[in-house]
């Protein structure tokens, strides 16, 4: 009786595994993955985290591949968790890829543990650096103005509202100022359906850093003084939305894309939105958009408002036997033209001033002008080599306020960020 | 005579009795062990919006098989789970190879320092995986390892050697010393009195370690990404980062994925269980 | 088979105390061919990394030292700090009350499953077998479906207790210290009662029946033949279970990694998360090698703890 059970689980499991496989070959047909014919020229390798967006940086890598034979591009996704470890890993081994990504905060350390090459002497003469934009650029160099790679692509941070939600409990435009925010979050915020007025990113990670600026920033303090009146203000005003029921205390466990799921689920009213959620709305959850949305920027306090830049940058890696040609690939990768059709493509802002007016998607299209718009009054994170450390102490306070473990004003003087800074300051930009 | 009849009755009955209780309490907990089990499938099979939804529901009320698809539609499936199973095939064997006579001969013989190599066996678990990564991958750098199923074959099996030496040398210990003085007199050497002697005396043993040591390696992840990025060489377990990124956990996609990647061990299980009972039958005609 | 020989020939004394001495040194030879390649493989992949992690705690290797190639030897004082940091004293307790209380759990727990279905009943195969699947998940997919099923909002293990009218309000899981560390204990046990269940079941299956059936029939209860056949028939197997369990589970990382992030507040972070933490994501070097080489002195000393007992146990 019992071998009898096994052999019809077994049959039933087997069964299963063979439509499993034959699911598997009907599917794997167009993935975007073609890079053009090998040109003859030296193999260079580029690693990169892009997902969806692989399909745009393939056309471009093929077109690259196609116009000359110096180096054939073979771009390979190394998700961003392991790209991290084997950057640090290649460190101290020295084999890195020849081409990397890499999350613009993230960049100055790596520039200090020495896996980026210098590539100044192939980009400085470079008359296009003039039109990059100064933020992004500060985040490719070093303390000594010496430059690493090219930024790739900009993003921040604005309010996605759901105008459903807010039409419903009787608000007719999106908040503009702090005060808004929260008079909305409370008519929003329903218990006995689990809506909530606000969601964000909280995490214990860079994520919950970067969502955290823009209330930092636009409070009036900065990372030099988390704990200042005015840093202590930012901090108060949100874990007060949690106190108070307008947010979910989960969101210290929500990373962007979590929050962002909550969203599109209805357990929000407004989600504090990164401009690559735009291309997620009109594509893979298209369907799940059943309700209308507005874009609004960032909320103002006592006028000032602000936000913060993310992106990502690509350096040469340390050891490339290829240097020169490679920072060639970069600059052709991010001329004005190729910047703006692959951010384009991959719904995220330009780098340089130049690219923007060469299309007006960044203008027509009234959500990106929302994040186009909100670029004048973004800031960056660092540069600095121990960003890390530094980001580690805001999310720590961040979340032991909301959490309710401490006062805001006492979590954010626990956070020891001053020494760090007294030993090397962030670079003026 | 009708005395021991109703005897016989009443232990069968008794026996019965027996039977229905611990049936359920065996059901009892299956339920509560296999209700994640249970869970994860469920999960598999729900929509997007079902699966991130405000309602807990406890089975797919929209059914869709799209999670299921998402993970088959990778091109490199069928590449991948051929990855997993050569990693997971060679560490298994390596770990064998090398633990199973070391546990033997620390179990059976009497060496000047042998606490010392038990030791030391135990001492090599006792670092952070995380940070054997960067000496690890220093040395497969200087042997040109990297890049190769071996690299992260030898790095898994440098965790099941020690848990087989530790594991097995109890059992190696306990095989009376008849059986192998035995099979010297029979004139067996040493390496067949092991291979035809201890082996079989202590089978369970063995098939326990062979399915620890085959799943080491068919979950691993961290050793076989650290040492290998060639694409078209990560194991399964690699597709786990197609559904927790930037744009949030897909839970129903983990869940088909978690799913695919336990199928395969069970059936294994199911065929060496089959195997394990083969084999204790032929073994019996001896005993 | 020796002392056969020396019997029958008294007169050859000298030459068989040689004898003995020569197939003892054979027994030794033999011994070391089966340890020592084992031996080799493992002092080779890992007596270096090992030795890299020793150096590395004792110098000042970050971010800022590194490239520059400016660190030096600082003797103790990673160490020293480290044990002056509020986070690091935490997350040491952590480590102990996670490992003290899952093995408590999971090896009775383990032990008492593998007694039950050691029993002969029509079920025990196939559920034994089922109970199994949970140790054969990889530990990233257990940790997210922990993660997923404790989610307070959305999670099934709020929304049970809540059915079954054994909670009123949702439990804060994993946003609160101690329910978290519940919450990774209760994962934790459901891969490691599996896995001590299966090392003691094939434990028990060495133990003769004969013994239990003899004992039976001297009249030995259920208790007593469980205190004397098999508590100490299984010493051995238990003692190497309780050290494997407690190695595996003091250097526990992929759990908290991906279901806590070692949160909230540090409120699940180990050593083992704490000092990837150090090395990969803020890049000191240095004070993570040294968090791991207190990991490592921690499990040593229940390493020297362990052979002690056996060697008792075996002499």
């Amino acid at each position: 009786m019992q071998k009898h059970m096994r052999r019809n689980l077994a049959m039933i499991l087997s069964g299963a595994m063979a439509m499993s496989m034959m699911a598997g070959f009907a599917a794997s047909a167009e993935d975007g993955s073609d890079i053009g014919e090998p040109n003859g020229g030296a193999e260079v390798t580029l690693w990169h985290y892009f997902e969806h967006e692989a399909t745009a940086l393939n056309q471009m890598v093929k077109q690259y591949n196609e116009s000359q034979s110096d180096i054939y591009i073979v771009p390979t996704f190394v998700s961003r968790d392991e790209l991290m470890k084997q950057y640090t890993i290649g460190a101290v081994s020295g084999e890195l890829p020849d081409i990397g990504m890499v999350d613009s905060p993230d960049m100055a350390s790596y520039i200090s543990l020495g896996v980026f090459e210098d590539i100044t002497e192939y980009v400085q003469d470079w008359e296009d650096l003039a039109q990059f934009y100064p933020g992004p650029m500060a985040s490719v160099k070093d303390a000594d103005g010496k430059i690493y790679g090219l930024p790739n692509n900009s993003n921040c941070l604005a309010l996605l509202c759901n105008m459903d939600i807010l039409n419903a409990a009787g608000v007719e435009n999106p908040p503009t100022t702090w005060e808004e925010l929260r008079e909305v979050c409370e008519k929003t915020t329903d218990p006995d359906n689990g809506v909530y007025g606000l969601a964000m990113s909280a995490i214990s990670n860079e994520e919950g850093t970067f969502q955290y600026i823009p209330w930092l920033y636009g409070a009036g303090a900065d990372v030099t003084d988390v704990d200042s009146e005015a840093g202590v203000e930012a901090l108060t005003y949100l874990s007060g939305l949690v106190k108070d029921g307008l947010m979910s205390k989960e969101v210290v466990n929500w990373g962007q894309g979590d929050a962002y799921n909550a969203f599109l689920a209805g357990k929000a009213a407004i989600l504090e939105s990164g401009t690559w959620q735009i291309a997620t709305l009109d594509g893979q959850d298209a369907d799940k958009v059943t309700f209308n949305y507005k874009y609004v920027p960032m909320p103002a306090k006592d006028g000032k408002q602000a936000t913060v830049i993310g992106g990502e940058n690509f350096g040469v890696c340390a050891g490339s036997e290829h240097v020169a040609e490679c920072a060639e690939f970069l600059k052709s990768m991010m001329s004005a033209q190729n910047n703006a059709d692959w951010c384009e493509i991959a719904g995220k802002l330009p780098i340089r001033g130049d690219a923007v007016n060469l299309k007006d998607f960044w203008t027509a299209d009234e959500r990106y002008k929302v994040f186009n718009d909100s670029m004048d009054f973004a800031v960056a994170r660092g540069p600095h080599e121990s960003w890390p450390t530094i980001s580690e102490a805001i999310y720590t306070a961040e979340q032991s306020a909301i959490l309710g473990e401490k006062e805001p004003a006492d979590a954010l003087a626990a956070a020891v960020i001053d020494p760090i800074l007294a030993e090397t300051p962030i670079a003026a930009q | 005579m009708e005395k021991t009849a109703a005897k016989a009755t009443f232990a069968s009955s008794k026996e019965k009795r027996k039977n229905y209780i611990n049936g359920a309490i065996a059901i009892l907990i299956a339920v509560i062990f296999l209700f994640p089990i249970y869970w994860l499938v469920a999960m598999s099979f729900k929509s997007d919006a079902e699966s991130f939804g405000k309602i807990v529901t406890y089975y797919p009320h929209e059914f869709t098989l799209k999670p299921w698809i998402e993970n088959f539609s990778d091109a490199e499936f069928v590449k991948s789970l051929k990855n997993s199973m050569i990693i997971a095939l060679l560490s298994m064997t390596l770990s064998m190879t090398f633990g199973v006579p070391a546990a033997y001969g620390m179990g059976r013989y009497k060496v000047p320092g042998s606490k010392g190599f038990l030791l030391t066996f135990l001492v090599t678990q006792m670092l952070p995986a995380s940070l054997m990564l960067t000496p690890m991958y220093l040395i497969f750098n200087k042997l040109n390892l990297l890049g190769t199923y071996l690299g992260p074959a030898l790095a898994i099996s440098s965790g099941s050697i020690p848990f087989i030496v530790v594991t097995l040398r109890p059992y190696f210990k306990s095989v009376p010393t008849a059986l192998d003085d035995a099979a010297r007199i029979d004139g067996c050497g040493v390496f067949r009195s092991f291979f035809k002697i201890m082996i079989p005396a202590i089978k369970t043993g063995i098939i326990t370690v062979v399915v620890i040591s085959f799943l080491n390696g068919w979950n691993d992840l961290a050793y076989s990404m650290t040492f290998n990025v060639k694409p078209e060489m990560r194991p399964l377990t690699a597709n786990i980062y197609k559904f927790q990124s930037k744009w949030g956990t897909k839970w129903n996609c983990i869940m088909a994925y978690g799913t695919i990647l336990v199928l395969p061990v069970i059936l294994l299980f199911v065929f060496l269980q089959k195997y394990i009972v083969g084999g204790l039958t032929a073994g019996a005609v001896k005993e | 088979m020796l002392c056969a020989a020396v019997s029958v020939l008294p007169w050859k004394g000298c030459e068989i105390v040689r004898a003995r001495s020569t197939i003892a040194a054979k027994r030794r030879r033999e011994g070391y061919t089966f340890i020592l390649p084992g031996f080799a493989y493992m002092l080779i992949i890992l007596g270096y990394p090992l030795i890299y992690n020793i150096i590395l705690s004792f110098k000042n290797v970050n971010v800022k030292t590194f490239a520059s190639g400016t660190s030096v030897f600082v003797g103790f004082q990673n160490y020293i700090e480290l044990f002056q940091n509020e986070t690091f004293r935490l997350v040491l307790k952590n480590t102990f009350v996670f490992t003290i209380f899952c093995l408590l759990f999971q090896f009775t727990i383990g032990f008492i499953f593998a007694l039950f279905f050691s029993q002969k009943f029509t079920l025990a195969g196939p559920i034994r077998g089922m109970v199994l699947v949970g140790y054969m998940m990889p530990m990233s997919v257990t940790a997210l479906l922990g993660k997923n099923m404790f989610d307070v909002s959305s999670g099934v293990i709020n929304d049970l207790l809540m059915k079954l009218h054994l909670i009123n309000a949702p439990v804060e899981w994993l946003l609160g210290g101690g329910t978290a560390m519940a919450a990774v204990i209760a994962v934790n046990c459901w891969v490691g009662i599996p896995f001590n269940m299966l090392l003691l079941t094939s434990g028990l299956t060495g133990i003769s029946q004969e013994l239990y059936e003899s004992a039976s029939v001297d009249g030995a209860t259920w208790g007593q033949r469980f205190r004397y056949i098999t508590l100490p028939l299984m010493k051995p197997a238990i003692m190497s279970v309780l050290m494997l369990g407690f190695i595996y589970t003091f250097k526990a990382f992929d759990l908290m990694f991906i279901m806590t992030s070692g949160g909230p507040l540090n409120a699940t972070d180990v050593l083992g998360t704490y000092s990837y933490t150090l090395s990969f994501k803020q890049y000191e070097f240095s004070r993570g090698s040294a968090t791991a080489m207190v990991l490592f002195c921690c499990l040593f000393v229940i390493g020297l703890f362990y052979l002690r007992l056996i060697s008792k146990e075996e002499e």
